[in-house]
């Protein structure tokens, strides 16, 4: 049992996404709120540009659906929408991912097509681990993890990872808006979550709190290995 | 229709499902006070119309909730509309269909558990305009059918049928129309859907082919206003 307290087993984290037939490199990158994804995003589009590589960055949901009414009403009080009981957390999943699939096959499919780098932030796995953790049926665990086929499966994965203090500080640094999300016990449980799916589907957990040259250099590492970028990246990584 | 006769029904230009077969919903009474009104129907067939003449009709002597699936924020999602309006520009074939399909289930639940239960739960009575079975028409593929399951059986379920060349001209006749003009035989299919799963579900069947004043329908509607009226639930 992987994460026995939460109630969940090795193979709930299996996903049995597609392997993609396109020359570009799909990169998802996932993590809690804070834990460093955007700084490491540029990192990468900034390195892979550097190389002369078209990187194109998007994340997820996709900018139409956060301007739809169903979800700036849902995102203004993401937990008190759930915990009164007026979110149906497996239709709002349902659609979620809709709108990620209807973004990978309408826009990112194209530049994958052409050999681009496509980086995601929040690919698929915020959207399951947000649903592992709302109350719902083994039926509906089913259809969405059915649905996870549809998927393409990313051609390097990463998690930013940091312990949970590290980003509820850097969250409360953000102002107060912010600072209001923080939920030790919430994030604690999200973050083990992520590193769960990460070690279940060939994730690489990146420590973002342990200075950038170190994560990016681990970074660097498995987005050659991946095939998204060539070997002659040291130089340029020093300088970001 | 009898069941040999449902074979076959395949769209071809949308592509959105091939292997169809008629679902049976089997979904839970609401239990509410309120009563759940489900009004399905191809495009033309008269759903909006009747909408406005129940609510007329009803006046103010019954509280009323008019719901329409899909709700209007995924009708102004860009992919949506361009896949209802030619006036995108855009091929809908190249739009994904099964992202569309799971965003349109999904926001039934949604839709159900934000404004449909609450308003039950006052003895509303809610009006629905597009419900379970209109995704079930264009796909009857499990991943969809079993959500759809978790959906309130409608107090009472309307068919509005008419044959599909009166849909069409009456669509295409309509001064915005901009909607994807369908072929005779996927309006053909679409229809024929309809009706097989009108009848597995036990859906009434309103003829709109030519014009209805709906007084057939009056007796039922009296009668789920007066249930409406007499039941008092425990929960409620």
């Amino acid at each position: 049992m992987s994460v026995p307290d939460l109630g969940f087993d090795d193979t709930d984290f299996r996903l049995t996404m597609h392997r993609h037939t396109w020359p570009g490199k799909l990169i998802a990158v996932s993590g809690i709120d804070a834990s460093g994804k955007t700084t490491l995003i540029r990192c990468i589009a900034a390195a892979l540009r550097s190389q002369s590589i078209v990187t194109k960055r998007y994340k997820f949901p996709s900018r139409q659906l956060k301007e739809t009414a169903l979800f700036r009403e849902f995102d203004r009080d993401r937990q008190r929408s759930l915990e009164r009981g007026v979110v149906d957390p497996f239709g709002l999943t349902m659609v979620l991912m809709g709108d990620r699939l209807l973004t990978l096959r309408n826009q990112i499919r194209r530049h994958l097509r052409a050999g681009h780098r496509v980086i995601v932030d929040r690919y698929l796995f915020t959207t399951l681990v947000e649903f592992l953790l709302s109350p719902h049926s083994p039926a509906e665990r089913r259809v969405i993890w059915k649905s996870v086929e549809m998927f393409p499966r990313p051609d390097c994965y990463l998690v930013a990872d940091v312990p949970v203090t590290v980003a509820a500080d850097r969250l409360r640094g953000r102002g107060k808006a912010e600072a209001d999300t923080v939920d030790l016990p919430g994030m604690s449980a999200r973050a083990r979550l992520f590193r769960e799916f990460a070690l279940a589907n060939g994730g690489v957990l990146v420590r973002t709190d342990v200075g950038l040259p170190q994560s990016v250099g681990l970074v660097r590492d498995h987005l050659i290995a991946a095939g998204a970028m060539g070997v002659r990246t040291r130089t340029t990584w020093g300088r970001i | 229709m009898k069941v040999s006769d449902r074979r076959g029904l395949a769209m071809s230009s949308t592509g959105r499902s091939e292997g169809w077969t008629p679902v049976v919903l089997s979904g839970p009474s609401h239990g509410f006070r309120g009563r759940l009104v489900a009004i399905e129907g191809s495009d033309g067939a008269g759903k909006s119309h009747f909408v406005s003449w129940l609510m007329a009709a009803i006046g103010e002597t019954v509280p009323c909730t008019h719901v329409l699936m899909p709700g209007e924020h995924l009708r102004s999602y860009p992919y949506w509309r361009a896949w209802n309006d030619t006036s995108y520009g855009i091929d809908r074939r190249l739009i994904d269909g099964f992202g569309l399909t799971l965003m349109a289930v999904g926001d039934r639940l949604v839709r159900q558990k934000a404004i449909i239960e609450p308003a039950l739960k006052e003895g509303h009575l809610v009006i629905c305009e597009r419900f379970a079975l209109t995704p079930l028409v264009f796909n009857s593929d499990p991943l969809f059918s079993e959500p759809l399951q978790r959906l309130f059986r409608p107090d009472l379920g309307l068919l509005f049928d008419a044959p599909s060349d009166v849909l069409i001209e009456r669509v295409s006749a309509r001064p915005d129309n901009a909607v994807h003009p369908q072929t005779r035989h996927d309006k053909d299919v679409e229809v024929a859907r309809f009706r097989v799963l009108a009848e597995s579900n036990g859906y009434v069947v309103v003829d709109t082919g030519t014009p209805n004043d709906y007084s057939g329908l009056e007796p039922l509607l009296r009668k789920l206003l007066c249930d409406n009226d007499k039941e008092d639930h425990a929960d409620v």
